[in-house]
């Protein structure tokens, strides 16, 4: 039996095409979809952080004129006194620059640089800014307006995202979003203070009041930024998500290769000389199934330590990871069992060249190989549990994200239930061929 | 050593082994001759264990090997019609492999190859890859992975199909080297020249039936063909085979290209004959040899048909 195994790793190691495939493409897939998408994912052990571009359309000093005539014409119409704009208390672009993305918090997730529209766009077509802001002409003004008087004037600022980094821009679209209603929030409270004011004929001293509300400790206390992540769970970066995507979908072509090199020695007639001597069919399978054990492996082995060494991958838990592999490979080799009694059956290679080309790519946008799973729509997030590589995915990244073994055993007997119906269909079908084959 | 009565084997309704028996001794060299889909690889595929016979038995020293074929496995070396080699593994590790499956201990292994090899002729060869070997190297290597474990029945299934005449020299003086030690041999071809050369008994086999068995002269024997006249002539070669069969003393003919053959049933005045039925049809003869009947013109005057049909 050993000498039988032994002979199908050499086989399968001396097949260059099929190392190609099976240790190099991942590699270079994972590397370069590590690098491409990297924006799309957090960077491994901190924050996300994207680079904006904001472009200032409005002109402060004349804004802030024009507000302060046009904010006493108002308030001379409500109120007794003279009301004079404190414009170091309430300046609105110090409440979106130094109190909004200056916040600690909000910083840590987004470094901005002040240019002109057209450097923006040179910026984000060089891909040096995720997205540029642009805040629109008489923000000042408008600020000044809706925080100081009854009226209410709309602001529109603009966000401007790269096509090619989708995600990041949504993300910077909600950090404005929330800045816009937190502000929104303020101006509605000081209306209804306004109007209840007046109804109690407290006017003056109410509009005094508002002129000298602090509205940067409304933003200060209520944008408050918790990690993205669920609590005590790491981030994923790109690397790590794509060197466990790949893994776990190039790990089905031993699958594959165990159905072609069983036809192989089906049509060399190698298989029919072995039974021949005194080893068994079932022998010459069980062989094969070890083989593709071993090969998995060895590519699960390789992958793991190419991401630790070139990508600083942190697997966190080896135990798991080994646990990972071993049922991966179960798995996979219980697959290639049906493969291999299939390719039998039909005496062709267009088993193997379907599964590899066909199923194989199916499957890996199934289960989240190539587009991270979150993004799909709900009934191929269900669908991709039960697709053994979405499966597999689903293992490695709670293994990346810091989870424990309890959190892991359902996953893992999903899996190995899954593998389970895998080897009784192929040992089925195999006992028919082998008994037609006696 | 191998006793086979009454084996049968149908695939559907086409009857592909009808009711084969024979024995062989130790030692003996038997030849299985007959057309393509004539049975004998089926026969063989059954004596190997590869297939079951539908009806019949097959012993090996007095074992049904259907009962237990251990025996007979380990004292077998099957060189099937394909060659059945791992072609990107080199010549050393395919030995290796057929060694160690043969269940030749380790420690005799490398010295059984280092034999092997020198018997087979590949000794230079054994580190490159098989499949960078020529087809009759191929062909030499399968034989010798069959030969490993010193097997005392040894099972040729066509082993010179599609390889130069050189190789198949090679191939045939290894085989008659094998029998020399006492190996118990059943080959099969289509080559009747290659039984001749080999074989101590001859079966010939047609549509799944013995239908004539014993030595070459034996077989000859059964017919009643005295000499073979081999005629190279131009001319309308059709009409002449034709006219010549016609003759009460030819028993059968064959053509082609400018070739006839001539099974001639009774004594020389004929030639004559066929002398004047070439001229009388204008044709030229270029040579004219005069042979003892071989197996083909035996296979012929049995059955109505040629060997290679």
């Amino acid at each position: 039996m050993i000498n039988i195994i032994l002979k199908d790793l050499k086989l399968i190691f001396s097949d260059r095409k099929a190392l190609a495939i099976v240790l190099l493409m991942p590699i270079i897939l994972t590397t370069i979809l590590g690098f491409a998408l990297a924006n799309n994912f957090t960077t491994a052990g901190s924050s996300f952080i994207a680079n904006i571009a904001v472009v200032k359309e409005y002109e402060k000093n004349i804004e802030s004129e024009r507000a302060d005539e046009e904010v006493s014409r108002i308030l001379s119409q409500y109120a007794s006194g003279e009301i004079n704009l404190d414009t170091d208390l309430l300046d609105p672009e110090n409440i979106l620059f130094k109190d909004f993305l200056d916040l600690e918090e909000v910083a840590k997730a987004i470094n901005y640089q002040i240019v002109d529209m057209e450097n923006a766009n040179q910026l984000l077509s060089d891909k040096k800014v995720s997205a540029i802001v642009i805040i629109p002409e008489n923000f000042i003004f408008d600020m000044y307006i809706n925080f100081l008087t009854p009226f209410r004037n709309n602001i529109s600022i603009k966000v401007v995202s790269h096509p090619d980094m989708p995600y990041t821009g949504r993300i910077i679209e909600g950090f404005f979003q929330s800045f816009s209603d937190i502000i929104s929030a303020s101006i509605i409270s000081k209306n209804i203070l306004l109007e209840e004011a007046s109804r109690f004929d407290l006017t003056d001293s109410t509009f005094d009041l508002v002129n000298n509300l602090d509205f940067s400790t409304l933003v200060n206390s209520q944008i408050t930024i918790t990690d993205y992540t669920i609590e005590g769970k790491n981030p994923i970066s790109s690397f790590m998500y794509y060197t466990a995507a790949m893994l776990s979908m190039f790990i089905f072509f031993s699958a594959g290769y165990a159905g072609k090199y069983m036809l192989h020695e089906h049509e060399y007639q190698t298989s029919m000389r072995l039974m021949s001597t005194n080893v068994k069919f079932s022998q010459i399978i069980l062989s094969k199934f070890i083989m593709t054990t071993l090969l998995v492996i060895t590519q699960s082995t390789v992958m793991i330590l190419f991401s630790r060494f070139a990508f600083s991958v942190n697997w966190v838990s080896m135990p798991q990871v080994f646990v990972t592999i071993l049922i991966s490979a179960l798995a996979v080799a219980a697959i290639g069992l049906l493969i291999i009694a299939l390719t039998l059956k039909h005496n062709s290679y267009k088993v193997y060249d379907a599964f590899t080309s066909f199923i194989i790519q199916v499957f890996a946008l199934l289960g989240g190989n190539f587009i991270p799973i979150e993004v799909m729509p709900g009934f191929i997030q269900t669908l991709s549990e039960y697709i053994p590589n979405g499966s597999i995915l689903r293992i490695y990244v709670r293994i990346l994200e810091g989870s424990n073994f309890s959190e892991l055993i359902p996953l893992y007997l999903n899996l190995v239930l899954v593998s389970a119906v895998f080897i009784v269909s192929g040992t089925f079908m195999l006992r028919k061929e082998g008994r037609q084959n006696a | 050593m191998l006793k086979i009565e009454n084996l049968h084997k149908s695939y559907g309704k086409t009857k592909a082994v009808d009711g084969i028996s024979f024995e062989l001794n130790q030692g003996e060299v038997l030849g299985l001759l007959g057309p393509n889909g004539a049975g004998k690889s089926t026969t063989i595929a059954m004596i190997s264990t590869l297939l079951k016979p539908d009806q019949g038995r097959i012993l090996f020293n007095g074992e049904d090997i259907q009962k237990s074929s251990k025996a007979l496995k380990n004292n077998l070396g099957y060189v099937p019609q394909e060659i059945a080699l791992y072609p990107t593994l080199t010549g050393m590790d395919n030995l290796v492999f057929w060694g160690r499956a043969n269940q030749v201990n380790k420690k005799d292994l490398h010295k059984r190859i280092e034999n092997v090899a020198n018997i087979i002729g590949i000794k230079d060869r054994l580190k490159d890859k098989v499949e960078t070997y020529s087809g009759g190297m191929k062909r030499r290597l399968n034989i010798g992975c069959a030969m490993l474990h010193n097997p005392s029945l040894m099972i040729f299934d066509e082993p010179t199909v599609g390889i130069d005449p050189q190789s198949r020299r090679h191939i045939l003086d290894s085989i008659k080297d094998i029998s020399d030690n006492g190996t118990t041999i059943i080959y099969t071809s289509h080559y009747m020249e290659e039984v001749e050369f080999l074989c101590s008994k001859i079966l010939i086999i047609d549509r799944g039936k013995i239908i004539a068995g014993g030595t070459k002269d034996e077989l000859v024997a059964l017919t009643k063909i005295e000499k073979q006249v081999h005629l190279e002539i131009t001319g309308n070669i059709e009409n002449i085979a034709d006219s010549i069969n016609k003759l009460a003393s030819v028993d059968s003919v064959t053509f082609s290209d400018n070739l006839i053959k001539v099974s001639m049933i009774s004594n020389s005045t004929s030639y004559i004959e066929i002398l004047t039925v070439v001229t009388d049809h204008d044709g030229k003869l270029l040579s004219m040899d005069i042979k003892e009947p071989d197996l083909e013109a035996v296979f012929l005057s049995l059955t109505g048909r040629e060997l290679r049909d």
